[in-house]
């Protein structure tokens, strides 16, 4: 009994050193957010006098009001494209992952394994033929460059199909013989069914396009009217010196959607990303 | 309400499997079909070619006037139950029983009305919030049914519905579904292996083996006139003993020889008649068959048409028993009202009579004469 209750102490005692381990990054953000200016790379964490020589709060002021950082309309940004990625992307892996699934049609089997062997290939080696491709379309510094080349996501048609095909044929044939068509099958059995998927999938096309830096700085111009907030950050960064206290509470703030998002829908994702790994 | 017709129906997969050989049959308008035989006979393939979940290789079927050979599944207008309730398992019970009227646009007054009435009659109306989960397996038939009466449908498709209930669940639902079919009057098609819930249920029962018709029949006639071998071994419980025997015709009566029996036929009895107009006078590979309730123990009383057995084993099955016993001839088991007397045992040899006007025989093909 006492060494079983040892046992789960040291789980525990480890689990929460795990866990501090991983705050640290946001811990240091924090704590580099309230700095004055030009503490930031100092490492002094108790202040030598009165606590104001070394903290302050005005760099999460200073950001939101700063006619050169136009935060409000970064953040608005970047809500529209991962938002529009994300559902945009998901719909059509919804629809690409139903046809796979449920739809037999000449070279299947074909099509799906070229789409997945694609998914072996570095993401980056096809930046510069999107790029290429961007520019012949006239879409530098469009809403369409940020969102489009992500709607693509064959890791969602993967999962999707997946899902789609563990949900009973019984359940289908039941619906198409109470009169559903493709859509109404899509609507009353496929998407409550696999709704947790669909979830986890927005969830995790938000996050990567939230913090997607490089594409959305190559597809825009400096003056371009779609700079979102990760690419808004680096303006921090000057030709001399980087105002780190003022990029870390701009940062303070990009992750506020994200951890909400998280709490709200971090019992569907769980049982998303957990599905099919148990026996039910 | 309307009948089906199905015509030189084939089904032939893409693997060149043959699961449906031309399959010809008209079931009436509100009458009571049951498809019966074993496991992998093509009955459920030939329903799902009726309700246009499977498509069709040739040969046309027709729901009332119309040939439905390409009609998609939800425009036939037909109703089914799966053999696993196929219950949409985030929906409520209301919400699984009114998608098919929500589909096709039905007022949700009028909805409602229907969901009430149909949960009325399968009593199940104080289960109308809850989820399939929360359901017994008995609910969760009922609600299956429910969701197909709900609707008014040419003709309602039961795909082995009751084989996940235990046996006496199976049983009142049985008589349950008995009474629907009075009371709604509709044409139903309903798929078994079981042979019993085919002798209980149907108005008319087809037989089918390896993807092919073998009989088609009321109840009665599939069990006293079998039209052949297989179809008079699947169905009755237990099945007809059979016993090969070589056929002589000599003075008037035709002998049915075995190593352990020699029964005699005579002038007037229906077989002789057959094996007259066929010019049949000595012939082998016949096969005799005899229902267990057709032969009974001797009792010490002698007789023309006996066979000498011993007795194997008895399953008292209250009020009958079945009394298996051996002889030269083979194997068989023979259905004693359950009174055993005088009483025997295991290993005892008796005298077992068999009722001549209840024989069937079957020639080399299995086809009975």
């Amino acid at each position: 009994m006492m060494r079983l209750q040892m046992k789960k102490g040291m789980l525990y005692a480890a689990l929460i050193a795990f866990a501090l381990f991983s705050l640290m990054p946001l811990f240091f953000m924090v704590l580099t957010a309230m700095k004055q200016e030009g503490m930031a790379m100092k490492m002094q964490f108790i202040p030598d006098g009165p606590l104001e020589t070394l903290y302050t709060f005005k760099n999460f002021t200073e950001v939101l009001f700063n006619k050169d950082f136009p935060f409000f309309k970064f953040f608005l940004n970047s809500v529209i494209v991962a938002g529009l990625t994300a559902l945009l992307s998901t719909f059509i892996c919804l629809l690409a992952g139903y046809a796979f699934a449920r739809k037999n049609f000449p070279l299947k089997n074909f099509l799906f394994s070229i789409l997945l062997s694609a998914m072996m290939v570095p993401g980056m080696i096809f930046m510069v033929p999107q790029f290429a491709i961007i520019t012949n379309f006239g879409w530098m510094d469009t809403l369409a460059a940020l969102v489009i080349p992500h709607t693509a996501n064959i890791f969602g048609v993967f999962l999707l199909r997946q899902s789609i095909e563990k949900i009973p044929n019984s359940l289908f044939e039941a619906a198409e013989v109470d009169g559903a068509g493709d859509w109404q099958l899509m609507r009353y059995v496929v998407i409550p069914l696999v709704s947790p998927i669909l979830l986890t999938l927005i969830l995790l096309t938000f996050l990567g396009q939230w913090s997607n830096f490089l594409w959305q700085l190559i597809v825009n111009t400096p003056s371009s009217d779609w700079l979102t907030l990760p690419v808004g950050l680096a303006l921090f960064k000057g030709q001399y010196s980087i105002a780190w206290e003022k990029m870390m509470a701009a940062a303070c703030y990009s992750v506020f959607p994200v951890v909400i998002l998280f709490i709200f829908l971090q019992k569907y994702i769980i049982s998303g990303l957990t599905q099919g790994g148990v026996k039910e | 309400m309307a009948s089906v017709i199905l015509s030189h129906v084939e089904k032939i997969y893409d693997n060149g499997f043959h699961a449906v050989h031309d399959f010809t049959l008209e079931v009436q308008d509100g009458e009571f079909m049951v498809f019966v035989g074993p496991s992998g006979c093509g009955k459920s393939t030939t329903m799902r070619m009726i309700a246009g979940l499977e498509s069709i290789s040739s040969g046309t079927i027709q729901i009332g006037d119309r040939i439905v050979n390409r009609i998609p599944p939800k425009d036939r207008n037909v109703a089914m139950v799966f053999q696993d309730y196929a219950l949409y398992p985030h929906m409520t019970v209301r919400e699984n029983m009114s998608l098919s009227l929500k589909l096709r646009k039905v007022p949700k007054q009028e909805i409602e009305k229907r969901v009430l009435h149909a949960a009325k009659v399968l009593d199940i109306d104080h289960v109308l919030d809850r989820k399939p989960k929360e359901l017994s397996g008995g609910q969760r038939q009922r609600v299956a049914v429910g969701r197909a009466i709900v609707r008014t449908p040419d003709v309602f498709m039961f795909d082995e519905p009751l084989s996940n209930l235990d046996p006496k669940l199976r049983t009142t639902m049985r008589v349950e579904l008995k009474k629907l079919h009075l009371t709604l009057k509709t044409t139903m098609i309903y798929v078994t292996h079981d042979q019993l819930e085919a002798m209980t249920l149907a108005d008319r029962i087809v037989v089918m083996n390896q993807g092919r018709i073998q009989q088609v029949g009321t109840p009665l006639e599939v069990y006293s006139k079998p039209a052949n071998k297989f179809v008079a071994g699947f169905i009755g419980t237990p099945p007809m003993n059979f016993f090969s025997c070589e056929v002589i015709r000599e003075n008037g009566t035709v002998h049915l020889k075995s190593d352990g029996f020699d029964f005699h036929v005579n002038r007037d009895h229906p077989l002789y008649q057959k094996l007259q107009e066929r010019g049949i006078s000595a012939s082998s590979g016949w096969t005799l068959g005899i229902r267990p309730e057709h032969m009974e123990l001797a009792r010490g009383k002698a007789g023309e048409n006996q066979i000498q057995a011993i007795v194997e084993v008895m399953e008292p099955m209250a009020p009958e028993v079945f009394v298996h016993l051996t002889s030269e001839s083979g194997e068989f088991v023979l259905r004693d009202d359950g009174l055993l007397k005088p009483v025997i045992r295991p290993g005892q040899k008796v005298k077992v009579n068999v009722d001549m006007d209840n024989i069937h025989l079957f020639d080399e093909e299995g086809i009975a004469l």
